[in-house]
């Protein structure tokens, strides 16, 4: 995915001329400090917010002058969280997963219920088919917001801080499960977060917006030193520390 | 222009009841029924006099005089414009309109209701003319007609104001004979009498029709040579400040009762609201106020903000009588308000105690009962 | 699991037809009450074509089975409807009211009383098209104000609601207070009292196409419960959906107040009690919002008619049942405060 020239933002608040290209099949971080416009470049990208210019090329095809429902079968976009009013069981919230398929008269099938109900299971929730959403825990939640971008099926997943509102453990569960998830299934992700020590554990590549640009690390190539190097920038005086396979991060001020 | 209407038959009507002096007034009626009712078939048609007026329309009537009284099947226009035939006489009617139900009093069918409109409790002329109406089942208001409740009634004859012509229409395709009637002016009132006549067969009609005309022109003889006629404020049920307006059959009252209307100036024809500054303007010579007002006598004569007028300064405040009927809309008995206010505005003339008989007159001879003419006397 | 699943579906499945049971239930009992007296033994008999007094059978054709079948229609339509706005806004006090739907009805129907022959199928006509256009108003100003969320169809219903405020004071002020202004505010209570076959027929084809595009459109009502931007990454074009969701409600609800009259609490309250017995908010509880309403029109509209000995405006009765309710509803739950 190929994201050119894109220029984007609120009232008040604008990114210009931003350029990144997401990998297929890897899994990229969106690392910045808060307000550098992490959610911005999400929401354009994935239509929700309209850029005023630029392109968002998949294949050669400009994904942003797409209907939403051809958007919606390339993309799978997961909120921070889903504001549902009225009590809706889990089942029912990931079928919602299949629209972008349903033709006028259509609503989802039998079939579409096995597929959910396996997108359940790949995220170890097929338990909680029958409960009330409203009444899960905000993992739980999150995780159910992921199965539903899983049936959504799109090649691309943009994940808007699906670890915000966790607890420790929980963020650790969280981002290894979506590791697991999005490898096995073949997808490729864009993950906004504000914690780089995540990126460096659970993804493959990092974008660094600073100032309204953005810098890449490729995790898989560079170095401990140069990486570190790059975050300095951002963040100042950190330090990552390996130990046991993990990365470790802290904050050397 | 119903005003203008009106005027040109009283004309033509005064002018006939002076020239035919030798016919008897029946036949001035009717005369007036062929200029004002519009009905179309069958008439009852004893009265020779008749004749040399309408001697154009030979072919029904020739085989009408077989049959003295009224003929059926009988077919007439109705306020509609609708063309209604009744095919024998009915002997169940249902009333939606506290006016056409006082007419049928008048005309001595009250026995033949079975239905009448709702809150009919409210109308003291039931429960002394015919206090067996109120036990009858209520067909409702113009507002919340009850379609199923009539017709479950199986009555032969229904009498509804024009407001409810979608109901009349489905009464129509439901085969129940039916007329919209629209009393608003005494003309309307008198073809309204008279529809209701010839479809009951009821003979009496007449009489009450007669003695409308004889006592309009006693009336106009009481004030035909003042050129000062007072100028009377007529205020409405809800408000002081609302008042009969030129259009309304109110003003007509006035007029006819040797008044004229404070408020002339209004063309609207319904209540219109006025302001204080506006009345005393007026300054009107009476203040009348309706039998069914809100407010009482006392409540105007209190209100300081009147106390300059004229007709407070004089204690002309007055209320017309509510104890029988609404004399001053429409009703059967209307006649009785003209000659109220007139017995109001031209004491000497006509005194409030030959009122009083004259009213006890009326109810005996139309309603069948004795009012108690104190009640008048005293007010 | 998928047993279990099964099981939960079939479990609302079989709360929908027992609500349906309860709704022909009521549709027959519906059918013999009234101020005409007709028999269990008449109807059989009127139905067999067997019947032999000709009136019996008018009224059982002309007034009471059309009376009976709008009722039904009417409760369906405006609690479906209720349970769309309340679902697409995500709100659970949402109604035609909130974007000036009924009060444009009302203005519509004011007029027509006024100004035009005020005939009941003139002001149905009034009604309807007053409605329509206060819709078609809301979704201009939002349009022009490029406000296209729900916050922005609330505040253009609140602009449209002073207006028609506006337009219905004038509209009243030169209404004859005898007969007019009575008519007015009767209207704003609304009737059944006036049904008759040929406006059964007349209303029928608009709420059957406010009720087939729902139907249509059931999916993308559901998924519009969710934030607009959710809708929109899953597919769904939020803004022509919801134009044509509010499109096809209204239709249904305008076709139906039309002929009826304003009717109190039909819309607001079956929602909430077939979202607290089905536990859930998806086309089913559409469905059965639909089936409460025309239980609860039902058993008010026979109340209506034998309470009192003449008829009673429908509304008088809805709202001494629906006020209730939503106060228990904001006792029992803070959500609502």
């Amino acid at each position: 995915m190929n994201i050119s020239n894109i220029t984007a933002g609120y009232l008040g608040f604008s990114l210009y001329n931003i350029n990144f290209s997401i990998e297929e099949g890897k899994i990229s971080a969106l690392l910045g400090l808060n307000g550098t416009g992490k959610t911005t470049i999400i929401k354009t990208i994935s239509g929700l917010l309209k850029a005023k210019e630029g392109h968002v090329f998949i294949d050669g095809k400009d994904i942003l002058t797409m209907n939403e429902k051809e958007r919606g079968k390339i993309l799978s976009y997961v909120p921070q969280r889903s504001d549902i009013v009225y009590e809706t069981s889990v089942m029912d919230v990931v079928l919602m997963g299949v629209t972008p398929y349903l033709g006028l008269f259509q609503t989802p099938s039998m079939e579409h219920k096995v597929e959910a109900l396996n997108c359940l299971e790949k995220l170890g929730i097929k338990e909680l088919s029958d409960e009330n959403y409203q009444n899960l825990s905000e993992g739980q939640k999150q995780l159910v917001l992921i199965a539903r971008a899983l049936l959504q099926d799109g090649t691309y997943m943009l994940l808007d801080e699906p670890d915000s509102s966790l607890d420790l453990v929980n963020k650790h569960k969280l981002m290894k499960k979506i590791r697991q998830i999005i490898k096995y299934n073949n997808k490729s992700a864009l993950i906004s977060m504000h914690n780089p020590e995540y990126a460096l554990n659970y993804c493959d590549k990092i974008l660094l917006l600073k100032r309204g640009e953005i810098s890449e690390i490729d995790l898989e190539v560079e170095d401990m030193v140069s990486i570190e190097k790059k975050l300095i920038e951002i963040y100042g005086p950190i330090k990552i520390l390996k130990y046991d396979d993990k990365y470790i991060l802290y904050y050397n001020g | 222009m119903k005003k203008k209407v009106l005027l040109l038959l009283l004309t033509i009507f005064t002018l006939l009841s002076v020239t035919a002096c030798n016919k008897s007034s029946g036949s001035d009626l009717q005369n007036q029924q062929t200029n004002t009712a519009e009905i179309t078939g069958e008439e009852d048609n004893d009265n020779q006099g008749t004749e040399s007026i309408r001697g154009e329309d030979n072919a029904e009537t020739a085989e009408e005089k077989v049959e003295p009284v009224a003929s059926f099947p009988v077919t007439v226009t109705d306020h509609l414009g609708r063309t209604v035939t009744i095919e024998k006489t009915p002997e169940r009617i249902v009333s939606g309109y506290y006016i056409s139900s006082s007419a049928l009093i008048s005309l001595g069918l009250e026995d033949k209701l079975v239905g009448i409109e709702a809150k009919a409790a409210s109308r003291p002329i039931y429960s002394l003319a015919a206090p067996k109406l109120l036990e009858l089942p209520n067909v409702g208001t113009a507002k919340e007609f009850d379609l199923e409740g009539c017709i479950a009634l199986n009555p032969d004859l229904v009498i509804l104001p024009i407001k409810l012509k979608d109901q009349i229409g489905t009464l129509e395709e439901m085969g129940i004979t039916v007329i919209g009637v629209n009393p608003e002016n005494e003309q309307l009132l008198v073809e309204m009498i008279t529809m209701i006549a010839k479809l009951t067969g009821a003979a009496e009609y007449e009489e009450l029709l007669n003695y409308y005309t004889e006592k309009a022109n006693e009336l106009k003889k009481v004030y035909e040579n003042i050129t000062d006629k007072p100028r009377i404020y007529l205020a409405g049920n809800s408000s002081l400040l609302s008042t009969a307006a030129a259009n309304m059959y109110q003003n007509d009252l006035i007029e006819a009762a040797g008044g004229i209307n404070a408020a002339g100036d209004i063309e609207d024809t319904y209540w219109a609201n006025i302001s204080y500054e506006q009345l005393l303007a007026y300054n009107p010579d009476y203040i009348i106020l309706t039998p069914e007002a809100e407010y009482t006598i006392e409540d105007v004569m209190k209100d300081n903000n009147l106390s300059d007028l004229q007709a407070i300064k004089n204690n002309h405040v007055y209320q017309m009588p509510k104890d029988f009927e609404a004399w001053d809309s429409p009703v059967p008995s209307s006649i009785l308000g003209k000659m109220w206010l007139t017995s109001i505005l031209y004491q000497e003339q006509y005194s409030k105690d030959t009122f009083a008989e004259d009213a006890a007159d009326f109810y005996n001879r139309f309603y069948n009962f004795k009012i108690d003419k104190e009640v008048l006397k005293n007010q | 699991m998928i047993t279990n699943k099964k099981h939960i579906n079939a479990k609302s499945n079989m709360v929908l037809i027992g609500g349906l049971l309860v709704v022909i239930a009521a549709f027959i009992l519906s059918i013999h009450v009234g101020k005409y007296r007709i028999t269990t033994n008449d109807i059989v008999k009127i139905l067999q074509g067997t019947h032999e007094d000709k009136m019996t059978i008018n009224v059982f054709y002309m007034l009471r089975l059309p009376r009976s079948i709008m009722v039904i229609l009417a409760g369906i339509g405006l609690s479906a409807a209720g349970s769309v706005y309340q679902t697409i806004f995500k709100n659970s006090l949402a109604s035609p009211d909130i974007i000036g739907v009924t009060s444009g009805a009302n203005v519509g129907a004011a007029f027509s009383i006024v100004f035009a022959t005020g005939s009941v199928l003139s002001v149905a006509f009034g009604a309807f098209l007053g409605g329509i256009l206060a819709l078609i108003f809301v979704i201009g100003l939002v349009k022009v104000s490029k406000s296209d969320n729900v916050l922005g169809y609330v505040l253009s219903g609140i602009v449209i609601n002073a207006i028609t405020n506006g337009i219905l004071m004038t509209i009243k002020y030169f209404a004859d207070p005898e007969n007019q202004l009575g008519a007015i505010e009767y209207w704003t209570m609304g009737s059944f009292g006036g049904i008759t076959l040929e406006k059964l027929k007349i209303v029928l084809p608009f709420f059957l196409m406010g009720m087939v595009g729902i139907i249509i459109m059931r999916w993308k009502i559901y998924v519009l419960s969710v934030s607009d931007e959710e809708a929109k990454s899953l597919g769904i074009s939020v803004n022509r959906s919801r134009l044509l969701i509010l499109l096809f409600s209204t239709l249904v609800v305008a076709s139906i107040v039309s002929v009826t009259g304003l009717i109190s609490f039909i819309g607001l309250i079956p929602p909430h009690i077939a979202r607290s017995i089905l536990k859930k908010n998806n086309f089913k509880t559409v469905l059965f919002s639909g089936l409460v309403g025309a239980i609860l029109m039902a058993f008010s509209d026979c109340l209506a008619r034998i309470l009192l000995p003449s008829e009673l405006p429908i509304s008088i009765i809805t709202s001494f049942i629906g006020a209730p309710y939503l106060a228990f509803l904001v006792m029992k739950n803070k959500k609502y405060r």
